[in-house]
């Protein structure tokens, strides 16, 4: 077990961006003030999976948003808190420890902030390994292991508990009642036994957002951050490149994959080649000269070349030199039933991934 | 035949230009013209991967509404060496293009649906296949109307557009047609051959403004080859028959050199039932091959097609130890030309194959006939031993050829028996070299030494070293065995330091 302190949180928060460099950080920055402020009052205690014994419950916690951006109306802070009640009421027994639900981004670091408020510990786990759009989108699917109860607490405070089998069809459900309920959820999902979470989710993901973190806030020179980036999560940089061209296409999505396409140009600095990102709900493809050099469920992040940090998908700008990152995702994803879950098709690209020789 | 010069292949440019490609617009034209062999309506980018080369991609409106598709398609389709990419009007990007001209692949933009563009370019390519088709067919009918190889290589030549045609094995030219090439593009086609038969090769050279890739021009050999085959083989068999006289004068010429007179008695028409006619001059060529090569068919057919270059009316028999034709000759001709006509035409390529040529003298009638083939064969003989790959004529020999008949083998075992110290010797080479200017020149020491451009001084003291090794310069009955053995063993030694060519370098170490 470990106590994670503020600077633990304030890396936590940068490793939380790197490995989703496509969504808005704000919210992961305001949950990082908010951890920060509140450490006084409590401890982050973060364990092993096998710290936990095989029959404690554990649960998924994680926002679902549909149209509205957390950080423009952010929650009163007892949300994640009514769900765990209402999935302790639905099951008669007591959660033993939390677990984040992707990561990434807000969903990665939120279960910090409950463990503080609640007392419970975090599991260095997690189901995603990477932040994935879908709630269905989870190792925990590919397990077999149970959903649901789903308990959802809204914008208003209104919540509800669903009991649904397919993971698909509570992801419809879901999404649904996200919008009813004002545009985004609090979510309590997946409890499952320490076992479970033990056999299919993705072990020392938080800890590895600690690391992400430490290695980008370290006072080194860029290409040394590049090196020590490279080592931790078996990265390459794909090119250096400067954006050249930005594009949006209006195009049919199915349900759950809201956002308009955006395709992103950059133009190699020491190759000419032409790169070319295709963005969903996240940077979904790179072309290389028109050869896919790597596509989801890879993780993509864009970094400036000037400082090594972070570029949000928001702040590029056309002429910005960036380098190009590419960090596999965890090897379950590639195999024939994690590529059919999360692979390029099930993002609407008709590709084969690089990766799958098949 | 149609015209040489038309193209039988649709190219961008053409296309573009007056063609169902004319109403695109050119997001990027590729630095090169590519051709055109197809086109495809591609709904999925798994299909590009699968095209064939040369070939028009036409995206589907869907497929094309996708910029990444784009950039994806352009990959594949350069990858595949695709002729150009059309996409519809409305989703191209300035990235594409860049993309475009980065692979340096066509890329166009369809007002209209590019299903119905596709659909007009393939009935344009449809009709010029057709055109190709027919083109190939009459071209078929031509060549299989010539009657020898090197007329169908001057048709192929000429519907080419002037390509340079030759029929080759193992580098010798056995028929040639055609203008000098001058750089153009060259193609090669192995002709598949009979056992025996060794490596033919069928190769055309074209001029630098030839319209005609190397594509086309393989197309074409290819349909000509059997030709050459079926030409090649039935001129083998006319040959073969027209040298039955030859093969018959041989069979028959033991009776006539008892008493010809008689045999024409006894065969009143005999000799004119074989062609032969009493009131002609015969000239003899009898072609010779070094004995230790191997006999085989393929050689005598390759040595025909190239002996037609001489004269094509009367073939090469195939007879022991070589090949024999007699050759009718006017009494006004130089007794020269014969053997200078074969020296311009083929010693070259007999020089190639090792082989060698003796002519006869030339005589009247058909008497000694059986004599003139004998002077031939001596003259061809002694060019093997002497001097390969050479013509000679019978008249031009000295006494000297005699030396050409001995046993080398046999004299060099004597040579070993009474002229041991000398084959010892290291320094036998120079030994033999001088012992042969002193008796060439009479035993003169002066002019011996002019011959060998060494002093009078220095030749002295090697006659020493002579006499040294056993050899003896003063009996007189030894002279002459002496001088012919010298003579071999300067032949032995010298064909033996000529095949010791360094691997490394070529060049000829003498030992």
């Amino acid at each position: 077990m470990r106590t994670l302190n503020s600077e633990d949180v304030r890396h936590f928060s940068k490793g939380a961006n790197f490995l989703a460099c496509h969504i808005d950080p704000a919210a992961v920055f305001a949950y990082e003030e908010m951890i920060v402020q509140a450490l006084p009052t409590g401890d982050v205690r973060l364990i092993n999976i096998d710290e936990l014994d095989p029959n404690d419950l554990v649960v998924a916690l994680g926002f679902v948003t549909q149209g509205l951006a957390i950080a423009d109306m952010p929650p009163v802070g007892d949300e994640f808190v009514r769900c765990i009640q209402a999935i302790e009421q639905r099951l008669g027994r007591k959660v033993s420890a939390l677990y984040s639900l992707a990561a990434g981004n807000i969903n990665g670091i939120l279960p910090l902030m409950t463990g503080l408020q609640t007392g419970l510990p975090i599991v260095d786990s997690d189901p995603m390994g990477r932040v994935l759009p879908l709630i269905s989108q989870t190792t925990l699917t590919l397990g077999g292991v149970r959903i649901s109860p789903i308990a959802v607490t809204g914008v208003t405070g209104e919540h509800s508990t669903l009991d649904v089998e397919d993971p698909q069809r509570a992801e419809t459900l879901v999404r649904s009642l996200v919008i009813e309920l004002g545009g985004w959820a609090a979510t309590a999902m997946y409890p499952c036994t320490g076992q479970q979470l033990a056999e299919h989710g993705i072990h020392g993901t938080m800890t590895r957002m600690i690391k992400i973190g430490e290695i980008l806030g370290a006072e080194e020179p860029v290409e040394s951050k590049y090196v020590q980036l490279m080592r931790l999560l078996n990265a390459t940089r794909v090119a250096r490149a400067r954006v050249k061209h930005m594009e949006s296409f209006s195009r049919d999505k199915a349900l759950g994959l809201p956002t308009q396409t955006t395709s992103l140009t950059l133009v190699a600095e020491q190759t000419g080649q032409i790169i070319r990102l295709e963005i969903g709900n996240e940077i979904l493809l790179v072309l290389v000269d028109g050869a896919v050099a790597a596509a989801v469920p890879d993780i993509i992040t864009l970094l400036s070349a000037d400082l090594g940090q972070v570029v949000n998908l928001d702040d590029v700008r056309v002429g910005q030199l960036i380098d190009i990152f590419l960090t596999p995702a965890a090897p379950i994803w590639y195999t024939e039933a994690g590529l059919n879950l999360a692979g390029p098709p099930a993002f609407g690209l008709q590709l084969q991934h690089p990766r799958c020789h098949a | 035949m149609p015209s040489p010069s038309k193209a039988i292949r649709l190219d961008v440019a053409g296309v573009v230009a007056h063609g169902a490609l004319s109403t695109v617009t050119m997001l990027y034209a590729a630095s090169t013209n590519a051709v055109i062999d197809g086109v495809v309506i591609v709904s999925d980018l798994e299909t590009i991967k699968r095209v064939p080369p040369n070939t028009v991609v036409v995206l589907s409106t869907h497929v094309g509404s996708g910029g990444w598709q784009v950039s994806a398609a352009l990959r594949h389709a350069w990858e595949r060496r695709a002729s150009a990419v059309i996409i519809a009007q409305s989703t191209y990007a300035e990235s594409v293009i860049s993309l475009a001209e980065r692979l340096d692949i066509n890329l166009m933009a369809a007002e209209q649906d590019p299903s119905i563009i596709a659909l007009a370019l393939a009935a344009e390519i449809g009709a010029v296949k057709s055109l190709a088709e027919v083109d190939l067919a009459q071209f078929a009918r031509a060549v299989t109307k010539e009657t020898t190889v090197t007329t169908i290589l001057k048709t192929i030549s000429i519907r080419l557009g002037g390509f340079r045609l030759t029929l080759e094995h193992d580098g010798i030219v056995l028929a040639a047609a055609g203008p000098a090439a001058d750089g153009g593009p060259t193609v090669q086609l192995e002709l598949p051959s009979a056992a025996n038969w060794g490596q033919l090769k069928l190769s055309a050279s074209g001029p630098k403004t030839t319209e005609l890739n190397a594509l086309d021009v393989r197309t074409y050999l290819e349909v000509a080859v059997p030709s050459i085959q079926s030409v090649w083989m039935a001129g083998e068999i006319n040959d073969s028959a027209a040298s039955a006289p030859t093969l018959a004068l041989t069979d028959v010429s033991d009776c006539l050199q008892v008493d010809a007179q008689l045999a024409d008695k006894a065969r009143p028409n005999l000799l004119a039932k074989l062609g032969w006619h009493s009131e002609h001059s015969y000239q003899a060529v009898w072609i010779a091959h070094p004995a230790h090569q191997q006999h085989s068919m393929g050689r005598t057919a390759i040595l025909r097609l190239l002996w037609r270059k001489v004269a094509a009316r009367r073939p090469l028999a195939e007879v022991r130890g070589g090949w024999l034709s007699l050759i009718p000759v006017d009494e006004s001709e130089d007794p020269g030309q014969l053997p200078s006509r074969i020296g311009e035409k083929v010693s070259s390529s007999l020089a190639e194959l090792g082989f060698s040529v003796g002519t006869s003298m030339r005589q009247s009638g058909v008497n000694n006939l059986p004599a003139l083939a004998q002077q031939a064969r001596v003259a061809a003989d002694y060019g093997i031993r002497i001097a390969p790959g050479t013509v000679t004529s019978f008249g031009d020999l000295g006494m000297g050829a005699v030396t050409a008949y001995m046993d080398d083998a046999a004299i060099s075992l004597v040579a070993g028996l009474t002229l041991p110290a000398l084959m010892a010797a290291p320094d036998r080479e120079q030994i033999i070299r001088d012992t042969l200017a002193f008796l060439e020149h009479q035993n003169s020491m002066t002019l011996a030494a002019k011959a060998l451009n060494i002093h009078r001084n220095t030749l002295q003291q090697r006659i020493n070293r002579i006499r040294d090794v056993g050899i003896i310069l003063d009996e007189p009955e030894q002279i002459l065995p002496l001088h012919l053995i010298l003579t071999v063993l300067k032949r032995t030694l010298q064909g033996s330091t000529t095949e010791q060519k360094d691997p490394h370098n070529g060049t000829i170490h003498l030992t």
